[in-house]
């Protein structure tokens, strides 16, 4: 299946990408394997993941995600796909919908509809500041400078 | 959010020949969300369900990380988040001519190589006084592998 061939490169280049930040793809069966019986339970997998991913809690769709032949643990062939499990696991909240309030959808994979990307034109905006003491209209930085937008949260 | 401390040297580094602003919008891990975390609990983060306590949130979160960049609160009904489908966290840069350089992946995959990107972008901004190139290609600037989200099943 095309997927499973793309799959190698595409954890390498992960595994590149995120060396300064998560440490998922680093670190391998051998330090998942804690009692070195050649396989990954799930308590092991829970722990790997969250010494790697503080905010990562879902670990019983994950193990689901990756015990494909259904035996309770993970062989290092199932194990090599957790970096493209979580990620999916990550990005399965549909964030168009309802921006991640409890009323969504969980594990929702539809490819996001009209997702922004590089050479799109940016959706103009007008917010106040937290201090409400004034307001930024994205569209008069037209031709003056260009703007970084950091979106996030406290948690 | 992760990565704060790159957020506000980048903000440092680059603010005379840019305009910084965050965006606050709904938590990504609110203890009554649907993807809870203990601190959140513990410092009871839920969902916002009003103006003040997302003003509020945000400003411990720029009180505690001590950021100085412009923090803009998206509305209650979150608009800009979807417009720019950015929820939990993500990284965007706007061209003089209002197109995008930047778009990165959403959520922490995507940070990162998005601030990275940024950084890139602004580094040669500053130093030659021209906005880089678009790329050639369709792939993302500070995305790792473009249809990933199509493969998912």
């Amino acid at each position: 299946m095309n997927k499973r061939r793309l799959m190698v490169p595409y954890v390498l280049l992960l595994t590149m990408l995120l060396a300064s930040s998560t440490a998922l793809g680093q670190g391998g069966f051998g330090e998942a394997d804690a009692d070195e019986d050649g396989k990954v339970s799930a308590s092991e997998m829970e722990t790997y993941v969250s010494g790697k991913l503080t905010d990562f809690d879902k670990h019983k769709e994950l193990m689901e995600a990756l015990d494909t032949d259904k035996d309770g643990s993970l062989s290092a062939e199932e194990f090599e796909n957790r970096m493209e499990a979580v990620q999916g696991l990550m990005g399965g909240v549909a964030a168009g919908d309802d921006s991640g309030s409890r009323r969504g959808r969980r594990g929702n994979r539809r490819p996001e509809e009209g997702a922004l990307k590089v050479g799109d034109v940016a959706p103009t905006f007008t917010l106040k500041s937290l201090d409400g003491d004034s307001e930024t209209d994205l569209a008069e930085f037209r031709d003056q400078k260009p703007v970084v937008l950091i979106f996030g949260s406290y948690t | 959010m992760n990565s704060v401390g790159t957020i506000e040297q980048m903000f440092q580094d680059y603010k005379d020949v840019a305009e910084f602003r965050m965006v606050y919008i709904n938590e990504a891990h609110a203890a009554d969300g649907n993807w809870p975390v203990e601190y959140a609990r513990e410092k009871g983060i839920n969902e916002h369900t009003n103006y003040g306590e997302r003003c509020t949130t945000a400003q411990m979160l720029l009180d505690e990380k001590q950021l100085t960049i412009p923090c803009l609160i998206d509305g209650m009904d979150n608009a800009v988040n979807e417009a720019y489908k950015a929820w939990p966290d993500r990284v965007f840069l706007v061209r003089t001519d209002g197109v995008l350089a930047v778009a990165a992946a959403r959520g922490p995959w995507g940070f990162e190589p998005g601030l990275e990107a940024a950084s890139e972008w602004l580094a040669h901004f500053k130093e030659t006084g021209e906005e880089p190139e678009l790329p050639a290609s369709d792939k993302e600037e500070g995305e790792e592998s473009d249809s990933q989200d199509d493969d998912q099943r």
